[in-house]
């Protein structure tokens, strides 16, 4: 569970989240929708914690970020969007890192290696240097690092950015099982990932929440053929 | 705090050897100790029983090796953008920066211990005072540390590994060899505060003083508080670049 409350963050004199509100449950995959320098990087990473808020509070799974940071981060997992590997380790000393910085036991970790590598279809690479690996890899692994100790909320920063159809296919389907269980919040540009996998739809712009629905409801409001054409109407700048 | 401080320390200890610069900067320190150590001095000479020059060395060596090992501690991750996702893991802050710091310095006693070979060897030659020694080698092992602190934050504080690395051999430099109360005394000022200040101040003084045998806790405690003051601006440094 996530609760954003009265969020405002400014970088110098410029406001980047206006005075946000949101509230995600358990078992929901929500995906949070704007054009670019909307304010969904930055919304990420408060959320994660790398940034800190000027004012209001983030609450992840009945922690408060700002004051219990470890607790409440320690169910949560984040991939961003670009890079975010160490390119001299190999992909098994990636997933033991960021398992080892969780604390994982052997066994569960194991256990959990053997299982994600199998869902996400990297086990033709896990002896690979990291910089070796292509683009469609290299975002599955991040992916498999930040999920090894299986936790209830992830965030995923363009998730299937560089994947090419299939691996689309398969990391939706992977994304929307786990959902089933836990909280995944997801921020593309592609609205068929949001029909795909979403079942709720944030939209903001400029720092602002325009909307919070399900993509039906979306769609019926806007009277708009698809996703795509409702993300246009509310989001062109008058 | 101390198991992700020791896995960090791991990660950062064995990433010298993954990406090869372990293997340019222990060749070449021992390069340079073993120039400075034979070139010019009589090293096996009787009266060398504290094997001072060898120390006095390091004082130089260390201050250009030193910046290459910390240059890539924070500056690779916001190369590679690692920075988020580290930052993002429910880890302490000050586990992050001691443990990269404790990597660091773990590199400094692995150079020290790979020259260390010499003064087992000068036992059979000539008689030395080991006791002293080994105090020496403490000496330049506290050193070291309270330069890998002031590396490490210099590393935090820029974008780029070069730019880490020529900043971090500045001051370096500046704390190895300026010295404030020589400066004052040519300057003609004679406040007794201020001189005594800079004596007690002093970066080589201390190690000098530990070298020659005069070690007290006052020398002790000088490096050690500048080695949590350097780790704490640290901390300070990465809260600072990432808001």
């Amino acid at each position: 569970m996530i609760a954003i409350k009265d969020l405002n963050k400014s970088f110098g004199c410029k406001k980047v989240i206006h005075n946000l509100n949101i509230c995600i449950n358990n078992n929901e995959v929500v995906a949070l929708l704007g054009p670019n320098g909307a304010g969904k990087t930055t919304l990420m990473r408060l959320m994660t914690g790398f940034y800190q808020p000027d004012s209001g509070e983030i609450i992840i799974n009945h922690h408060r970020l700002t004051e219990e940071r470890i607790a409440a981060l320690k169910n949560t997992a984040y991939v961003p969007e670009v890079g975010a590997l160490y390119p001299e380790m190999s992909v098994f000393e990636y997933i033991k890192y960021m398992a080892d910085l969780r604390q994982m036991a052997n066994q569960a970790f194991i256990d959990n290696l053997l299982t994600l590598v199998q869902e996400l279809g990297i086990e033709e690479v896990i002896n690979q240097r990291c910089e070796t690996l292509s683009k469609g890899f290299k975002r599955r692994v991040a992916i498999a690092g930040a999920l090894i100790h299986r936790p209830k909320t992830v965030i995923l920063d363009e998730p299937t950015e560089g994947l090419d159809p299939n691996q689309k296919q398969s990391v939706r389907e992977f994304i929307r099982n786990y959902g089933k269980k836990n909280t995944v919040v997801i921020s593309t540009h592609i609205m068929e990932e949001v029909e795909a996998m979403a079942g709720r739809v944030i939209l903001i712009n400029h720092g602002r929440l325009i909307c919070d629905t399900t993509p039906a409801l979306l769609l019926q409001n806007t009277a708009a053929a698809d996703i795509d054409e409702a993300f246009r109407a509310l989001t062109a700048d008058k | 705090m101390f198991t992700n401080l020791w896995t960090i320390t791991k990660k950062e200890l064995s990433g010298y050897f993954r990406s090869r610069l372990g293997y340019f900067i222990l060749p070449i320190y021992i390069f340079l100790v073993m120039l400075g150590t034979f070139l010019g001095t009589d090293f096996f000479a009787r009266t060398n029983e504290t094997l001072m020059q060898f120390f006095m060395l390091q004082n130089s060596v260390l201050q250009l090796v030193i910046p290459a090992i910390t240059m890539k501690l924070w500056t690779d991750e916001r190369r590679q953008n690692t920075l988020e996702l580290l930052l993002s893991q429910p880890v302490s802050l000050t586990a992050m920066v001691l443990g990269k710091f404790f990597a660091a310095w773990g590199i400094c006693a692995l150079l020290l211990l790979s020259v260390s070979g010499l003064w087992l060897l000068s036992n059979f030659i000539i008689p030395l005072d080991n006791r002293g020694i080994l105090v020496s080698f403490g000496a330049c092992l506290l050193m070291s540390g309270a330069l890998c602190a002031v590396c490490a934050t210099v590393s935090a504080l820029t974008s780029h590994a070069v730019a880490s690395f020529m900043v971090s051999l500045l001051v370096c430099f500046i704390l190895s060899n300026f010295n404030l109360s020589a400066w004052l005394q040519k300057a003609n000022i004679s406040n007794e505060v201020l001189i005594r200040s800079s004596q007690v101040l002093d970066f080589k003084q201390h190690f000098i003083n530990i070298v020659s045998g005069q070690l007290s806790i006052a020398n002790l405690f000088y490096y050690l508080s500048f080695m949590v003051l350097a780790l704490w601006f640290n901390v300070a440094a990465v809260e600072y670049k990432r808001n």
